[in-house]
This record gives structure tokens, sequence and C-alpha cells, in this order.
């Protein structure tokens, strides 16, 4: 048999098997555009708080509208006790409060250090870490008023007050996705993921199918191994270069999502990541041999993948032996190398590591195919 | 297959729990370029270092070269220190330090900034107290002078030690209700498959009501009781401590239990294709995780997926855990959104109506 046929009847073979064209030619389309939705709004702005003013003075008044001023927190509405604060809570009116207690202003003056809380649902990352800045803002400016009055109060110029109040200042500013957007942080990495579990179960169900013909001895004689293994994974990994352009490509675009990634290291870094899922894939579905045990594998894998993933806990916090099993999963160098790539601008040579890493993984699962293969002596197609 | 429903579940829940065990992030790598190499720099390199959350990797002279770390992912952070720093402090022109964060990854990203703010505010202070430190290194009693409000951050629902371990409770029931599925197709795809369907409506008298609940009725016991460990281990073994109605959480268990496993007999029953089946529990399933509004508000989200929130019945499952765990709701508040995920048990109706069609059909 010439590669050109070999090459028609993979085809044939891929097209023949509906659950292949339906994940590889339909959800991995749909996905792309369902996955992002939730996260499409993009900060996380006018959280519902609310006040609890125990001491009802002027300077209270004051912190209140800094904190109704502030884009991040909206106040729904204000309490005499902290009990009732927290049972909004619990009825999931607010997300969080902030309790100015009795004398605030009176020991203000007084200089006698009041305490301010601030109550808020830890169970939302988001929403506390919204109430707690705008908080903090506004009682960051109260302070530095009264720092300023304080000082003015011994005699001293405004000029000089103001310079009173610190002996350096600090000013923090956001690297990579200055806007800190949730659909910036996730998507491109989730891409990756999503790209992998899907081609890991085109291939695999190719290969299992196979696996499963010969066992009924269907498979065609004298096709040997070599020509279809290669047939196969110029297929699957030419498939899956086109997918990464349309992800990485077409789909950031149409979500508006930035690329400071070098084309060129892009795609070596997309044809490697490529190679090894399909090597992976046909080489699960050679040693599972059942078409059936694909999905539920490919499926559970999913979010264990996504959080070992580094860009959400980081790495060194997790413990080795999970360190070493994601090792065998491409998705997990391919997160860290495009998202540095595509959202920070590194080079190949920053991702050597990573890119390394999927080299090493390829060698090793097509060695498993190849081991699996040629110990059935088998004729594949 | 057996296995799918026994120890690859335990496996998969475990590993979650490892990813997360450590819980508290320690040493986060920050990048320092001193262009100052004074007392007072080398002073707040201590300090940085002296926080158990941050680690400074290294020192460098250049910009160019801290950001290179960021790239490689060495570091999370650069903190810059101009030159005369120390200069302008004594002549009180108010220098100032800039940091820099790797926002790409938002939770590490966080972390980290605030715990460079924590360690630079006292820091931030008067000259008098600056030049105390110099000597003593140590100066909490002096901020507290010198900050007139302070500000206390209370969590009042937080049964949970950290964020990490809240995470934990949200992710294992998310592919919990994967497994509830995939048990379900696997149990009448492998039947369908073989060909044993028949045998088997036959072997219960050809009624086909009979039939199914006996087929499912195992499962059920099986993925409830996987479900009661995981609870039991949350709130009882770990001991995070349950606030409201143990009981009702479990009778929400079972009512998911059920309404999963409607959903997955119904989807199998449109085509009774087995693989097939299994790619359209995972395409509704696997992505649950993304919608459930928990790492991401569902205020937040646009009408569609607040539209498909409301279509996973493990949202509304998550809400009561959340509910009864966290904040002891009263039962009558949560009774709504059981009542809510109750109405997705009407998926048996039709999925009952297919499978009557199948074998009256061939009969």
């Amino acid at each position: 048999m010439s590669f050109f046929n070999i090459l028609k009847t993979e085809v044939r073979a891929i097209f023949k098997d509906i659950d292949i064209v339906l994940t590889l030619f339909g959800g991995i389309i749909i996905y792309a555009f369902f996955y992002p939705q939730p996260y499409l709004n993009q900060s996380v702005t006018e959280v519902k708080v609310a006040i609890v003013d125990l001491d009802r003075s002027k300077t209270s008044r004051d912190v209140s509208y800094m904190i109704e001023a502030s884009p991040q927190t909206k106040i729904l509405n204000y309490y005499n006790s902290i009990k009732e604060a927290q049972d909004a809570i619990v009825e999931n009116k607010i997300k969080g409060f902030i309790v100015i207690p009795a004398s605030f202003e009176r020991n203000l003056y007084l200089n006698k250090m009041p305490t301010i809380s601030i109550g808020g649902d830890n169970n939302y990352f988001l929403l506390n870490k919204a109430v707690t800045t705008s908080a903090i803002k506004a009682l960051l400016n109260t302070s530095a008023k009264f720092k300023v009055m304080n000082t003015l109060a011994q005699n001293a110029s405004i000029k000089s007050a103001e310079k009173n109040i610190n002996m350096f200042t600090f000013e923090t500013h956001n690297l990579f996705n200055p806007d800190e957007s949730y659909k910036l942080y996730v998507i491109p990495a989730v891409f990756v993921i999503i790209l992998q579990q899907m081609f890991l179960m085109g291939t695999a169900l190719l290969s299992a199918g196979y696996a499963e013909k010969l066992a009924r001895g269907e498979c065609i004689k004298g096709s040997g191994y070599f020509l279809p293994i290669v047939a196969r994974v110029l297929l699957f990994t030419t498939l899956f270069i086109v997918y990464e352009m349309f992800y990485f490509g077409y789909v950031f675009e149409f979500f508006n999502i930035y690329k400071l990634s070098n084309i060129y290291d892009l795609l070596s870094f997309g044809t490697l990541y490529a190679l090894s899922v399909v090597s992976m894939g046909l080489a699960l579905g050679a040693v599972v041999k059942k078409r059936a045990y694909v999905t539920p594998i490919v499926l559970i894998t999913s979010l264990p993948l996504v959080f070992s993933a580094a860009f959400v806990w980081p790495l060194q916090e997790v413990e080795e032996l999970v360190l070493l099993t994601s090792l065998f999963f491409p998705s997990n160098p391919a997160t860290l190398g495009f998202v540095s790539m595509n959202q920070m601008g590194a080079s190949l040579s920053d991702v050597i590591v990573q890119y390394g890493l999927l080299a090493l993984q390829v060698v090793f699962y097509m060695a498993i195919y190849v081991y699996v293969l040629n110990k059935e002596k088998s004729d594949i197609m | 297959m057996l296995s799918m429903i026994t120890w690859i579940p335990i496996v998969v829940f475990a590993i979650i729990v490892i990813i997360f065990q450590k819980g508290v992030v320690r040493e986060l790598g920050v990048v320092l370029v001193d262009q100052d190499r004074s007392q007072i720099s080398r002073a707040i390199a201590f300090e940085i270092n002296s926080n158990p959350t941050l680690n400074i990797v290294k020192t460098v002279n250049s910009m160019q070269k801290a950001k290179e770390l960021i790239v490689q992912n060495r570091a999370s952070a650069i903190i810059y220190i101009p030159a005369h720093f120390e200069k302008n402090i004594m002549i009180k022109k108010v220098p100032k330090i800039d940091l820099f964060v790797n926002t790409q990854f938002i939770l590490i990203g966080g972390n980290i900034e605030s715990e460079l703010q924590k360690t630079l505010l006292p820091l931030m202070i008067k000259a008098d107290v600056m030049a105390k430190m110099v000597k003593v290194k140590n100066l909490d009693l002096a901020i507290a002078q010198e900050n007139p409000i302070q500000i206390q951050q209370n969590s009042f629902f937080n049964s949970y030690a950290n964020y990490s371990l809240f995470l934990v409770s949200a992710l294992i029931p998310a592919i919990w209700q994967v497994f509830v599925m995939i048990s379900t197709v696997i149990a009448f795809g492998s039947m369908f498959e073989s060909k044993k369907e028949y045998e088997w409506y036959k072997n219960s008298n050809n009624n086909l009501f009979f039939a199914l609940l006996g087929k499912l009725l195992p499962y059920t016991l099986i993925m409830f009781t996987l479900g009661f460990g995981f609870l039991s281990y949350f709130y009882f073994y770990v001991g995070w401590g349950f606030e409201g109605s143990f009981a009702f959480m479990l009778l929400t268990l079972l009512v998911t239990t059920l309404v999963y496993q409607a959903i997955a007999l119904l989807l199998f029953s449109i085509t009774f294709e087995y693989v097939l089946t299994l790619s359209a529990c995972g395409f509704y399933a696997a992505p649950a995780f993304a919608y459930l509004g928990i790492t991401y508000p569902v205020s937040n989200m646009n009408e569609f997926a607040t539209f498909w929130h409301n279509l996973l019945p493990i949202s509304h499952y998550m809400q009561i855990q959340l509910e009864q765990a966290s904040y002891g709701t009263p039962l009558i508040n949560s009774l709504p959104t059981l009542g809510v995920l109750s109405l997705f048990l009407f998926a048996f109706i039709p999925a009952y109506f297919k499978f009557y069609l199948y074998f009256k059909k061939s009969v």
C-alpha cells in the first residue's frame, strides 16, 4: 500500500467515526465560544455592601461617601447592628459590610486609634478583595487627613504637614493583565487544556477503535504499522495546529484577548505540543483498547489538570507525588508555556524547560504506542 | 468498569485534596532591583524576607534582568528601589518605591500584592521611627502609635481555615456529578452495547418501571454513599464544622444524585448510543465548575452564563451546601432551592417514554 493510499484510508477512518467527528469538528469549536461565557464581564465592580455606622458623625459619613464613590463597591443599606448586617449576608442581599465603631470621630481627635472592622464572606475571594480594597482606600484617606490635622495642630504649614505623613511612598504597577481581568487570566490557560482533552479523546477513540477491530479480526492484512503511524500522527498533528491557530488567533481576537508572542516561537512550541498530545492519545487508546473507556478517562482528569497547571495555585506548594504525575500530561508544561508566550511575551528560550519536557513526552508516548502495536505484531489499519 | 464507581472516584478526590493540602502559600518569589544599596534599602529587603509568604529570589541591577525572571516564571513581583533613596529620605524629599506585580496569575498576584503592601505600609512612617528601625529592626509598637486608624479584617462566615480548602469543598462535588452521570451511562450503555437489553427487560416481567428502578438504584446508593463520604470528610473528619442541618444536606445530596441519573438517562435515551452519550454528558457536566460561581461570582456573569448556571443542578446543590455548611441558613430559606433542584427530576418522564417506545417497537 502506498503512503498516499494509507493517508486516504486514515482520513476515511476519521470521518466515518461519528464520535471523532463530533469531538474534533463539533465540540472543539463550540467549546471555544461556550467556555469563556462566565468570564466575559471584565472586572468585579459595584459589589453590594452595607455600612454599620455606630458613630453617626461627620467623619463616619465621610468614610461612607468614599466607599460609595469607589468603583468596586456600592452601598445597598445602612444597619444599626452587626447582627443585621450578618443576616443580610446570609440572605444574600449583600456581600460584605464595614463597621464604624461608636466614638470613632471622638477617638480620632483624641489620638486614640479606633478600630474599623471589615466583614466579608471569605468564601468569595474576588468579592472579598473588592470590599477590602475599597474600604482600605477610604480609611487610608481619612487616616492621612487626621495625620495632617494633628501635625497642623502643632503649628506647622500645610505643605510641611503633608510631607510629614510619610518618609517614602510606594506605587503598585500591574505588569501583565493590567486590569486584573478574570477573562485574561482563565481563558488563555484553559484553552490549552481544552485542546488537549479534545484531541486526547479524538486520537484515543481512533486507536482504541482499531484495537477493537483487531480483536474482531477485521484489520487489513499486510499494512504493517510504520506507515500508518506516520500518517496518523501527521494528520492529527496538522489538524491540531490548525485548531491552535483558530483558538489563539481567531477566538482570542473574537474575545479581545491580546497576544504578545512571536509567531515563529509560538508555532514551534505549538507543533511540539500537538505532537505530544497526539502521541499520548494514540498510546492511551492502544493501551485501554476499548472506545468506551476513553471519554470517562478524559472527563475525570479535566478538573484535576486545570488545578495542577500552576496558574491557579503555585506549583511549589503541591505535593511531590502529584507534581510528578502532572509531568506526564502535556497540558502542564504547555499551559505555562503558552500563557508566558501569549500573555507575557516570553520567547522560546524563556520556556525552554517546558519545551524540553514536551519533547520528552513525545518520545515517551511514541515508544509506548509502538511497543504495544509491535508486541501484538498487528496490522493496524 | 466497576472501578469507575469504586476506587477511581476516591483516588481523584484524594488528588484534589493533595493539590491544595498545604493550604497556605509560602515563599512567593520576588526580585529586588536595588539601585541604592544603602542601609535602608537593605533593611527593606530584610523586612520582606521576614514575611513567610515572600522570598527574594534574586537581587539584580536592572529592570530588564528583573523582567526576564518574571517572564521565566521564576518570580512573581519586582521591587524597585531607586538610586539616592536613602539620601532623599534624609533631606525629606519623599522618594518612591515601585512594585511591579505579575497580575497574569490573579490569585498568586493578588496574594503577593497584599503581602508586599502589608510589609511596606508599616515602613512608610515618619523618619524618627525609621531611624529607630535601622537600629532595632522591629517596630510593631512604633507603628501602632503612628497609624491613627486600625483596620481589622473579620470574616464572619469562614468555617474553612483558608481559601484553598474552600475550593476543595466545591471542586469535589463538581467532579462527583461527572461520576454520577458516567456511572449511569456505563450501566445502560454497556448493556445495550452487548445487546443484553431485551434479556434485562424480560427478566423484570416486561415491567419497564421496575427494570429501570432495579438498574438505577444500586448506582444511586453508591453515588450517594460517595457524596456522604466527602461531606463527612469535609465537615467532620477535617472538622470545618457544619452550621446548618446535615440531614437536610443529605436529602439535597440524594435529590442531586437522582437528578443527575435522570439527566444521564434522558441523554442516553435520545440515541441509545454508548460512546456518543458519554460525550454528551461530558459536554454538559465537565465545564460545570466554570459556571458554578465559586471562583468567579454569578452576579458578575452575563445573561447566557447565568442561564446556563441555573440549568446545572450542581449550582443549586452548591448553593445549599454553602448555605447549610457555612451560613447555617434557616431551612425555610433553603427549601425553595431544593424545590428548583427537584424540578430536574422531571427528566425521568421523557426518558421513560423513550425507553417505552424502544421496547414497544421491537416486541
